[in-house]
């Protein structure tokens, strides 16, 4: 287990009686695409910021390949280098004058040499599928869906064992939430770097983790595979979630009568179990 | 953390100083910080330590979110009163070292000592009790004469005001960004200054690139709602002023003087005393 | 029905300089696009990032006038600029970032702030601010601060803030992009009130296909140009045209396509989980004559 979270639970401040994370406990393997969901207000985010330990818990802890990462000896400017944490909005981390220039700032403060710092930077932004001529152009001169493969390419030149993508597909349309979704899997097949997605869409969820984890008022409500966590449609409906639209489709004509299988994401799928189970 | 800062520093309570008028609390201000300056009398600042804690008591305010104010001027505060204290010219007391006490000095560090006390919990019971956007109405109608010198008041105080609106929006904003370039590895607590100036800018940059994409989305929205300045505007809060208001200024006005003929008094006993 | 708001051959150009302010190049952000919308309807505008919908969008409460062409707001040219007030509060606007548009610090004082442009009486803007956050059920937020509400609140506020200055129409620039679903869904239902409830027309731009099968009618655009014009019906029976653009048709309207190429006498379009459930039902019990 690559990272293990022992009865987590935060809060803002000591007056605040209100738990942000109330005793929130699971593991990730290594090798894993592992999603995050639940609506904002669950405390999510706040999860997120622990792994990397720009949050320290309240009480309980996170072990990262075993080690306590809130003991007071632990090298957690080292571990923010292992565990890459991509935010949100691009916008909130973009500030240099060129793309090339941007994706070195974080293996720079790494103290790598300059040669290292080069070329960590050039095979980031390559991994990420930026086109040659944008290297030397502004960040801030980009398309939406550009910006958001740059702050992972600024990420990724640090060489993490986990990346952490904080609603990475928010605002894109669907050809860019395909291509960066898709750019998380090859980092995963190709470099078995470990995937903590954070996302709304459950179409995206369903179609790409391997593992969920479903928050609600700080509190794990959820956690399994695909199949399993989406049978509890029920359970998501109260904390304010969908299942994807196609699980639905399906959930709706076995209703009906129709024997079909609902552990069903995609239209393809869909139409896939429709022509084989049903007689026409 | 950036977040738990409030600025505005507003306590929600109703209370016979909330309600008043803030043209009344703004003027009341004033009066009582004139009177701090120009009576300096031990009887005089008896009275002005009567009137503070009267409008202490109104105001339902807890105490200690009125020396809260005493924190941010603490240094400033021990400066001035030992500045006094040692460096006045007079009649010495006592000795030691190269330090002089002397009465005077020891009169006059007192003297400043309850001055800045009662100027800083005093101005602290305005922001306390008025909210931020009745405070800039307020300044607004107080400063309206200034127009005809053309100084655009209204539009003075609509950026005031959208200044305050955004205020807590910038700070989240700014930690984000902060936790955003911790993660890439960014160090804020250099000891070397240059260094900690130059690690400031991954944060100055986003953070000015949004405000002033907000402030264009803004003007959007605005022109989109048929803002054209302060001409034509109607008031969905006018300022009104209630009976509560004239007995505040009468009040103030007794306070004032009553603070004045003691210091007639005073002053006319000292001349009748040398002569 | 007559026309609240219509665009006559609307062309914008924009000019691009570079540092030394020489001209790079000259965009069309809209090119030759003629549409009207009728009194009471509620329409969509759809088209991927850069297809040029936000920039028309600001067409119609006269952010920005066109280089060539007309549009008229119930019946007055946005041309015209002594009428260009008039035109703000016949047609409201709200934007995709709900932080960046509430301008008080309260949230009735928010919703009161158009009124106060518009020089309304105080007793009336308070009739109408109280008016205004019910009707988007943000009534009991009247005196939180604007910053501890979630985006779909926000966004709430800002539709009231525009109701209370009574518009013919509300025009609404990407709403629910920011927001997660479900704020989404509290945006959509307090619009789809206001248009059946209170007759308001809605013109709502947005790339969220889900949105959008209840309007009357769709306009799609690319490249600055309208591509396609019709009822939900008519624009989503064209799936691989809509997929080409490069937008989305929702699951159902997919699925049921992919059903029917597949060789199943599936009646085009389907729109919702329950027409693709009845229309399977229909199918089989067709092949069994």
């Amino acid at each position: 287990m690559l990272l293990i979270a022992d009865h987590l639970s935060y809060k803002y401040d000591k007056l605040n009686k209100k738990n942000v994370l109330d005793d929130v406990s699971f593991s990730i393997n290594k090798g894993e695409i592992v999603s995050i969901i639940g609506h904002t207000g669950s405390g999510k985010s706040t999860l997120i910021e622990h792994f990397n330990a720009l949050n320290t818990p309240t009480e309980g802890t996170i072990y990262y390949d075993g080690k306590d990462i809130f003991e007071k000896d632990y090298d957690r400017k080292a571990l923010r280098a292992k565990v890459g944490l991509v935010f949100q909005y691009p916008d909130h981390q973009l500030f240099e004058e060129t793309v090339y220039k941007d994706v070195c700032f974080g293996p720079t403060n790494l103290g790598l040499d300059k040669k290292e710092v080069e070329l960590r930077a050039y095979e980031a932004l390559k991994k990420v599928g930026v086109e040659d001529d944008l290297f030397f152009t502004s960040p801030f001169e980009l398309s939406g869906g550009q910006k958001k493969k740059v702050t992972i390419a600024g990420v990724l030149a640090m060489k993490p064992e986990v990346l952490v993508l904080d609603e990475p597909t928010a605002g894109l349309d669907p050809k860019w939430r395909e291509e960066i979704l898709n750019i998380a899997k090859r980092l995963r097949d190709e470099d078995g770097v470990t995937i903590i997605l954070v996302s709304h869409s459950m179409e995206d969820v369903a179609r790409y983790s391997d593992h969920i984890i479903v928050m609600d008022h700080g509190k794990k409500l959820l956690d399994g595979t695909v199949d399993e966590v989406f049978e509890q449609a029920e359970v998501l409906r109260e904390a304010s979630l969908d299942i994807p639209e196609s699980t639905a489709i399906m959930r709706l004509l076995r209703k009906e009568g129709y024997m079909v299988n609902t552990a069903i994401y995609d239209a393809d799928s869909a139409v896939r179990e429709i022509r084989q189970k049903i007689r026409f | 953390m950036l977040r738990d800062i409030t600025l505005g520093q507003y306590y929600n309570t109703k209370s016979v100083i909330h309600d008043l008028d803030p043209r009344t609390k703004i003027l009341g201000t004033m009066v009582y910080m004139v009177s701090l300056f120009a009576f300096n009398s031990f009887w005089t600042y008896l009275i002005a330590f009567a009137a503070l804690c009267t409008v202490i008591v109104l105001s339902k305010v807890p105490v200690r979110f009125m020396l809260r104010g005493m924190k941010a001027i603490f240094l400033f505060l021990t400066i001035t009163v030992l500045y006094n204290l040692f460096l006045t010219q007079g009649d010495t007391i006592f000795s030691f070292w190269i330090f002089n006490v002397t009465i005077q000095g020891l009169k006059q560090a007192i003297l400043m000592f309850f001055r800045l006390t009662f100027l800083v919990v005093g101005t602290s019971i305005l922001t306390l009790t008025t909210t931020p956007s009745n405070l800039t109405d307020g300044l607004e109608s107080l400063m309206h004469p200034l127009k005809w010198i053309r100084i655009p008041v209204a539009e003075i105080a609509m950026m005031m005001s959208i200044a305050l609106r955004f205020i807590p929006v910038l700070t989240e904003e700014t930690d984000k960004i902060m936790r955003a370039q911790k993660a890439r590895g960014a160090d804020f607590d250099n000891k070397n200054l240059f260094k900690r100036i130059k690690s400031y800018v991954p944060i100055l940059v986003p953070l000015f690139i949004s405000a002033f994409r907000r402030a264009n989305d803004l003007a959007t929205a605005m022109e989109a709602r048929a803002y054209r300045g302060g001409d034509g505007r109607t008031k969905m809060k006018p300022l009104k002023y209630k009976a509560g208001d004239w007995i505040a200024y009468t009040s103030m006005l007794l306070y004032g003087i009553t603070a004045l003929a003691i210091t007639v008094l005073i002053n006319f006993q000292t001349f009748m005393l040398k002569a | 029905m007559n026309k609240l708001v219509k665009t006559q051959d609307v062309t914008y150009e924009y000019v691009r300089r570079d540092d030394d302010g020489n001209v790079e190049n000259i965009v069309t952000a809209v090119d030759d696009v003629s549409i009207s919308i009728e009194d009471g309807q509620m329409v969509a505008i759809i088209g991927h990032n850069g297809s040029g919908k936000s920039t028309l969008a600001k067409h119609l409460n006269a952010l920005l006038t066109p280089t060539e062409g007309t549009v008229w707001v119930d019946g007055i040219d946005t041309s015209d600029e002594s009428r260009v007030w008039d035109i703000r509060q016949k047609a409201g606007m709200v934007l995709q970032n709900p932080d960046n548009q509430i301008v008080g610090q309260v949230v009735e004082e928010d919703v009161g702030f158009g009124c106060e442009n518009l020089g309304i009486k105080t007793e009336e803007i308070w009739e109408r601010v109280v008016d205004a956050l019910k009707s988007v059920d943000m009534y009991e937020y009247r005196g939180s601060s604007p910053n501890k509400l979630s985006g779909g609140q926000k966004q709430r506020v800002s539709i009231a803030g525009i109701i209370a200055m009574k518009p013919k129409c509300i025009i609404l620039d990407e709403p629910t992009a920011m927001l997660d679903p479900k704020g989404r869904k509290e945006v959509i239902d307090a619009i789809t009130r206001l248009n059946k409830e209170e007759n308001v027309t809605i013109i709502l731009i947005t790339h969220n296909m889900e949105e959008i099968i209840g309007v009357d009618r769709i306009f799609v655009m690319d490249k600055g140009k309208l591509v396609m014009e019709g009822t939900p019906r008519e624009v989503f029976s064209e799936v691989d045209k809509l997929t080409e653009l490069g937008l989305t048709v929702p699951e159902a309207t997919l699925i049921g396509k992919k059903l029917y190429d597949s060789g199943l006498p599936i009646s085009l379009p389907v729109l919702t989980k329950e027409e693709l459930v009845s229309e399977i039902g229909r199918a089989r019990l067709s092949k069994f004559r």
